[in-house]
């Protein structure tokens, strides 16, 4: 038996030797940012979530904001440092989601609630194609929000990344450089978290425009004639009715999170490029619980009618969402919402 | 818990390290701890069926006993009847219940009349057709005087739960496992390294082969009027590597399981896919299931003595109860039927047992000739092995259908499947296959003369690829039967 047990171990030593190489190379490169705390939490790779590194800045940061954007990668595309220009004593988190479910939306705006946020501000984007159709679940990885212990959700992300089996995983771990769509290594902001920018007055006047280059006209150019920018039918069509019964719980704890904060809040309904209209049935559903603080730029308009405005068909230039925030803010007072 | 998840790879080396650092002083419990692993190892699945199992087998130790002091012959009858009734029973109300309830009322519908009959909601007990035939088999030997009842319930009860073989097999024999149970166990170097060695090349068939031909077989067999008959014929190639990978790799890990406890279980497999004639395929096929049906079933019903008539009668029996056994639907005994036909040629002409030895033994090359007949094999089995995994009968002819035209020319199609690597695959498996076909398991004495650098590497590659093809796991095929 002994003689058995040495040989096994032995036989083991070996791969549990890589395998602890294999760990230790893991927690120094901690590529979700578990082991921080860090100076900033920018999304670098692919696979990290945007939602969990934008919790994570939060945790880490002073907490001393009182504003906040919430919605999809859609919303990448506002601002928060234009916000601040435009909004007095504001301010703005970008509380950045891939994909954000209105579960998730409300997880957030309970959580700041819960821990005694002055939320006077919120700039609140939905989708008509992602928003409500995941029966209001939530998708948040970080552990404050699904209840796990701090360590299971960092094995979790650890199991997650050694069994994912990609030659680029590894090489991220051994210091060498990976290109492509795993490295998208963007550069937030480091107070207002906005996600593909760090602010700057720069930056902000260059907000209002195309800011295409050549080469992004050409790539758009070829995504049309492949077909993958396809022609739309250019009349008005609705999204079917998506608010569950469930959604509409969660929706009516949003409106009241906002209500008993006095927040200033805009929803804004995104235009999106298969031109489907937010249906009047949902739209009716949002107007109970956000009154006239809804702007709805779905359906056929302006934005959707232009292809180059969505270089990649899902998502939209930062420019509309500027046109789009100047027209809302201008349109509503931007003071605290009396009750 | 299965096989093939990290829970068992947990489950595994405690049991085996809490087992024989018992000391010799506790060897008698030995088998009261087997036990109760066993207990936990199937309530990790159910617990509620747990009990179905305990009844199950203290009918049987009570009925063998029972038998055994009865005083007159009428007796010995109630019991062993009482036995195979309600072991039966048991089986045909969570197995065949509904089967049975839906033909009648479809029977019904077809003259007309509209019934809604009653159906049960109940899951099939993991195990179930496993457990109840090894009970069936010991009640059997009693009553005609071949074995004596076990009058230790503890080790009756480890003979129908040892957890490797619980739930799907091999289906053991009183006379080959008790004695193994009852006899005290010292720890076997070689019989455990062996084992080990059969643990990994089980998980190999599994995770690897398996669980990859699945997904191919999965493609073609959903959507089957999507495919062209290329891709069919594939699909039901890959099939035919897909069940044989996961069952005697289940069997092989269950095999290799019981040897860490110094136990060795009935083989299952014996190298189907190179049997010369379908005779010999199912020498090779599921063992211990054939090897229950020719014992209690085609034997008594005659075998192969009398008259030609019954002769077929029997064969076509045996199948066709085979294929039911598998499963409550038209789809297995057609495949049973199936294989009665293809086996009726050799059972007529007495060429069936020409076969009793593996092909091409001490030769590394099979003959011309004998390559012809494995391929000839080959190719009937997989025909048989379509209706096995469609979803019902017009499936399996609509595939058979579709796989007929001159779209089987055509190059194959599965979406996003690289047919290279599987074939790689399949190719270094079918050759470690071909180069241990004289063994028991095909990594029994492969390499083990070789020195330990060359050994291990051996070892290691073959858990990479294990590592590497992880994640697409599939239940056990047999765990439904």
């Amino acid at each position: 038996m002994n003689k058995f047990i040495r040989t096994l171990l032995l036989f083991f030593a070996a791969p549990v030797l890589l395998v602890m190489v294999v760990v230790g190379l893991y927690l120094k490169k901690d590529v979700y940012m578990d082991f921080g705390p860090y100076p900033n939490y920018s999304w670098k790779y692919y696979f990290q979530q945007l939602d969990d590194l934008s919790t994570k800045k939060y945790l880490q940061s002073e907490k001393n904001y009182n504003s906040f954007i919430l919605g999809s990668s859609r919303s990448v595309g506002v601002y928060g440092c234009y916000l601040q220009s435009k909004i007095p004593n504001s301010r703005f988190f970008h509380y950045g989601s891939w994909s954000e479910s209105i579960g998730a939306i409300h997880q957030k705006l309970w959580f700041l609630d819960s821990t005694g946020v002055d939320i006077q501000n919120v700039v609140l984007y939905i989708d008509t194609d992602n928003t409500f159709h995941q029966d209001g679940s939530s998708f948040s990885q970080h552990y404050i929000f699904t209840g796990a212990t701090e360590t299971m959700y960092r094995l979790k992300h650890m199991k997650t990344y050694l069994l994912a089996k990609d030659l680029d995983y590894m090489k991220i771990l051994l210091g060498m450089d990976v290109h492509g769509e795993i490295f998208p290594n963007w550069k937030s902001d480091k107070i207002t978290n906005d996600c593909q920018h760090q602010c700057s007055a720069a930056v902000i006047s260059k907000y209002g425009f195309r800011n295409q280059t050549h080469r992004d006209s050409v790539k758009i150019d070829s995504m049309l004639n492949v077909g993958f920018l396809y022609a739309r039918k250019n009349v008005p069509q609705n999204s079917g009715d998506q608010i569950s019964e469930i959604e509409e719980i969660k929706l009516a704890a949003i409106s009241e999170i906002l209500k008993k904060h006095h927040t200033n809040f805009y929803v804004v309904i995104t235009p999106l490029y298969d031109q489907f209209r937010f249906n009047t049935r949902d739209l009716n559903i949002l107007k109970k619980y956000f009154g006239n603080r809804i702007s709805d730029f779905s359906g056929v308009n302006s934005f959707t009618n232009d292809p180059y405005n969505f270089p990649d068909r899902k998502h939209f230039l930062p420019m509309i969402s500027k046109i789009m925030l100047d027209s809302v803010l201008n349109e509503k007072d931007n003071t605290r919402i009396k009750l | 818990m299965l096989f093939n998840t990290i829970s068992y790879g947990i489950f595994l080396p405690v049991i085996f390290i809490l087992y024989w650092t018992m000391g010799v002083r506790f060897r008698k419990i030995q088998n009261p701890f087997l036990l109760v692993a066993s207990y936990f190892f199937y309530a990790c699945w159910d617990w509620r069926f747990l009990f179905l199992l305990m009844f199950s087998t203290v009918l049987d130790y009570y009925t063998g006993l029972k038998m055994e002091d009865a005083t007159t012959l009428f007796r010995k009858k109630f019991w062993f009847w009482l036995s195979i009734i309600v072991n039966l029973g048991f089986l045909g109300v969570f197995k065949y219940f509904n089967f049975f309830t839906l033909s009648f009322s479809r029977l019904l519908d077809s003259f007309g009349f509209e019934v809604h009959l009653w159906t049960l909601s109940v899951i099939l007990p993991v195990g179930i057709s496993f457990y109840t035939f090894h009970g069936l088999s010991y009640v059997i030997d009693i009553y005609y005087n071949r074995i004596n009842p076990e009058r230790n319930f503890v080790d009756y009860s480890l003979f129908v739960s040892f957890f490797p073989l619980l739930v799907a097999g091999p289906i053991e024999r009183a006379t080959h496992l008790l004695p193994q149970i009852k006899s005290q166990r010292a720890f076997d170097f070689e019989k455990a390294k062996a084992g080990l060695r059969q643990i990994l090349w089980g998980l190999f068939k599994k995770v690897v082969i398996a669980d990859q031909c699945a997904e191919f077989a999965n493609i073609a067999f959903n959507n089957s009027s999507q495919h062209s008959g290329s891709t069919l014929a594939l699909g039901a190639l890959f099939f035919t590597f897909q069940i044989y990978g996961d069952f005697s790799g289940y069997s092989d890990i269950a095999l290799g399981t019981a040897k860490l406890f110094g136990i060795d279980l009935l083989r299952n497999f014996a190298y189907p896919y190179f049997s010369r004639d379908i005779a010999e395929f199912w020498r090779r096929w599921h063992i211990s299931l054939s090897s229950w049906f020719r014992d209690y079933l085609y034997i008594p019903l005659g075998g192969s003595k009398g008259s030609t008539w019954i002769q077929v009668r029997n064969v076509f029996i045996i199948f066709i109860v085979s294929g039911f056994w598998h499963g409550a639907s038209f789809t297995f005994i057609i495949w049973g039927f199936l294989n009665a036909l293809f086996i009726l040629p050799s059972v007529l002409f007495k060429t069936n047992r020409n076969n009793l030895e593996i092909v091409a033994k001490g030769r590394i090359f099979p003959t011309v000739g004998e390559l012809g007949s494995m391929i000839f094999t080959f190719i009937l089995t997989n025909l048989a092995w379509v209706f096995f995994r469609s979803n019902s009968v017009q499936h399996a002819f609509q595939f058979l259908v579709g796989m007929a035209n001159e779209t089987l020319f055509s190059a194959p199609v599965f979406a996003g499947k690289s047919l290279t690597v599987i074939g790689l695959v399949l190719a270094f498996f079918v050759l470690i296959e071909w180069i241990g076909r004289e063994k028991q398991f095909a990594l029994e004495e492969l390499g083990t003369r070789s020195p330990r650098l060359i050994r291990w590497s051996f070892y290691y590659a073959l858990g990479f690829l294990i590592f590497y093809f992880s994640g697409a796991e599939q239940q056990f095929i047999y765990f439904q039967f």
